[in-house]
């Protein structure tokens, strides 16, 4: 939704700023000021970022996401208290090259209302990820897939980082198949500058530097599979206007 | 005189400029913020470079001197941009790389970061889940805005033992504030303070700065990878390739079984369902003989129910690319493309490939596209 009212969610278009469209003495109608508005509005909504797109490598087991990539981890141990990504405890895999990837910074921006808490909340961060889950059973036990993904405050790993929000999704080898991942990182609650940037040159008159909210998308992927792998295809992320 | 930059769109109701209502500085001074937000903070991320290493078979990352590259169209709006990289990690000894940027022109380093193509830049260990940006920061304010065929273009040389480049990005920085009077795409916030005559150049500025926020302002979608000098073929090849001239996928270096990728994304559809978006796709490829090739891009709007995506009334819509042959150097070719918008997210993929037939082989290093609203 878009925090300024619009006359209908589409851009009106404007006469070129060329044009001489005002000229000196003319009126400055309601109507001219009202598109104006709306159009601003509806470009604050749509402008929406797209932070990145990367095939991935196809067969996930639980070697490729748990026990190699724990057992190589020299600056972080696996905590079962940690792990529980349905409660936004990331610690199911160690976020390393082979079980998860990074995107970003990008920068948020904030262009929803919340109440409660009050404030701007930044968009919607949406992760899609194209995936495929093996019906292996092991011990008539039913294998598992997860997707999980975390907005962060800096580019390290959501188990060291700051954490914006997190996500998960699961599935089971009693519904086997292609599946295509939807994950919204929904931040609602209002954020404060984090980080100052360099956004200058020097020797002008306007600031240098930039105090703002960067953001780090993180991605990762686990399955318990052993001989029957699941998959994951791609991955997408992007900001969303819903 | 500079105008600041809000962090955050601003409210506003349509009844307050209605007919009859007193004109007042506060309904102006909303232009100004949100133009500010529009222009100077809400600006491009471009697309990003991921380097897998090689699958067991192919030429592998380790001592390869080896390119990435971001096609990247500079906002009207921006002065800065944040340069970061990413190595592989290894326990090799004395692996390490330089990494030289060659960037778009007009752009100068601030800080390069030690991308300079000089500084040893080693490698992580193995077993590091940590990673360490390695960030550089770009003064972009003599590039052309709008601009189609910017690209950043990421060298890397390595030791013997160096394990390469793992990951790139480039990101805008929001400003702080624009320069008013300097030709930045803002409006003067000293102008509409209570008591002040507003003048039809302001005004006339504020279409200006409508049209920066509108046209100016480009989606990056961008799936780039690794190029190298690499020739070997197309069972060892550590690039995004396809052999046959006959159409069919292209191979991703995905595990035997997978399905090719497709990716997702939300289209702007600034003008309603209906009017599709003009966008501009640009390939980064090889050919290792002088014999033409072709890829086709599918576009389909749409959205993701279940699990599942489900397409639009629109339908496919296929981009064919035509790919002269290059003999071995690397080349872009752009080409223009309309893509649906009447769902909430457009999925692309890949449609097909032809190569250049048996023993020879096309190669892929990136797959962009930049909007390109008129």
């Amino acid at each position: 939704m878009s925090t300024g009212e619009r006359i209908a969610a589409v851009y009106i278009p404007t006469p070129p700023s060329a044009s001489g469209h005002m000229p000196d003495g003319a009126p400055l109608d309601s109507g001219s000021v009202m598109i104006a508005h709306s159009n601003l509005s509806h470009l604050s909504e749509r402008n929406v970022r797209l932070v990145g797109h990367m095939p991935l490598a196809g067969e996930i087991t639980l070697d490729s996401t748990f026990t190699v990539p724990w057992g190589e981890a020299i600056d972080v141990a696996y905590d079962v208290a940690s792990d529980d990504p349905a409660n936004g405890r990331m610690g199911t895999i160690p976020w390393s090259p082979g079980c998860a990837e990074s995107f970003g910074p990008l920068v948020l921006s904030a262009t929803r209302i919340g109440t409660a808490p009050a404030g701007y909340y930044p968009r919607k961060v949406r992760v899609v990820v194209q995936g495929y889950k093996s019906s292996e059973t092991i011990g008539g036990n039913d294998t598992r897939m997860y997707i999980m993904a975390a907005l962060t405050t800096g580019p390290d790993t959501p188990l060291r980082s700051g954490l914006y929000v997190t996500g998960y999704a699961q599935r089971t080898a009693a519904t086997p198949g292609a599946r295509t991942f939807v994950l919204d990182l929904d931040v609602a609650a209002p954020v404060r500058p984090s980080a100052s940037w360099r956004s200058r040159g020097s020797g002008l008159e306007a600031p240098a530097n930039t105090t703002l909210s960067p953001a780090w998308v993180w991605v990762g992927w686990y399955s318990n599979t052993v001989s029957v792998p699941d998959r994951v295809e791609s991955v997408s992320v992007f900001e969303v206007y819903q | 005189m500079s105008t600041p930059v809000p962090q955050a769109a601003s409210a506003f109701a349509l009844s307050a400029v209605r007919t009859g209502r007193p004109v007042v500085s506060g309904g102006l001074a909303r232009l100004v913020d949100e133009v500010a937000f529009l222009n100077g903070h809400n600006l491009h991320k471009a697309g990003e470079v991921h380097i897998p290493t090689r699958p067991a078979g192919r030429t592998v990352l380790e001592g390869l001197a080896h390119r990435a590259q971001v096609p990247w169209s500079r906002s009207p709006g921006v002065q800065t941009v944040r340069v970061a990289v990413e190595l592989h990690t290894s326990n090799e000894l004395a692996d390490s790389q330089t990494i030289a940027v060659a960037l778009p022109t007009g752009a100068a380093w601030i800080d390069d970061g030690g991308m300079d193509g000089t500084t040893a830049l080693y490698n992580p260990p193995r077993g590091r889940t940590a990673p360490r940006e390695i960030v550089g920061w770009c003064d972009v304010s003599g590039c052309t805005a709008g601009a189609l065929t910017d690209v950043w273009e990421f060298t890397v040389t390595p030791t013997a033992k160096g394990a390469g480049l793992r990951r790139a990005t480039v990101t805008e920085v929001s400003l702080a504030a624009f320069e008013v009077g300097s030709g930045e795409p803002c409006l003067d916030a000293a102008a509409v303070r209570s008591g002040r005559l507003v003048v039809s150049a302001w005004t006339q500025q504020v279409y200006a700065c409508l049209d920066a926020a509108r046209a100016g302002y480009r989606q990056h979608r961008c799936v780039s990878g690794l190029e190298s000098d690499d020739a070997t073929g197309a069972s060892t090849t550590p690039h995004w390739s396809r052999e046959a001239s006959s159409a069919g996928p292209l191979d991703w270096l995905a595990t035997s079984g997978a399905t090719d990728p497709a990716w997702y994304f939300a289209p702007r559809a600034l003008y309603g369902a209906a009017t599709s978006g003009n966008w501009q796709a640009r390939v980064r490829y090889r050919t290792s003989s002088g014999t033409g090739c072709q890829i086709a891009l599918a576009f389909e709007a749409g959205d993701i129910t279940s699990g599942a995506w489900v397409g639009a009334g629109s339908g496919v819509v296929t981009s064919s690319i035509m790919l002269p042959g290059t003999s071995g150097a690397w080349a872009w070719v752009d080409q223009a493309a309309v893509i649906p918008v009447d769902g909430p997210l457009v999925r692309v993929a890949v449609d097909s490939a032809k190569g250049p037939g048996a023993g020879q082989l096309l190669s892929v290093g990136c797959i962009a596209l930049i909007e390109a609203e008129l």
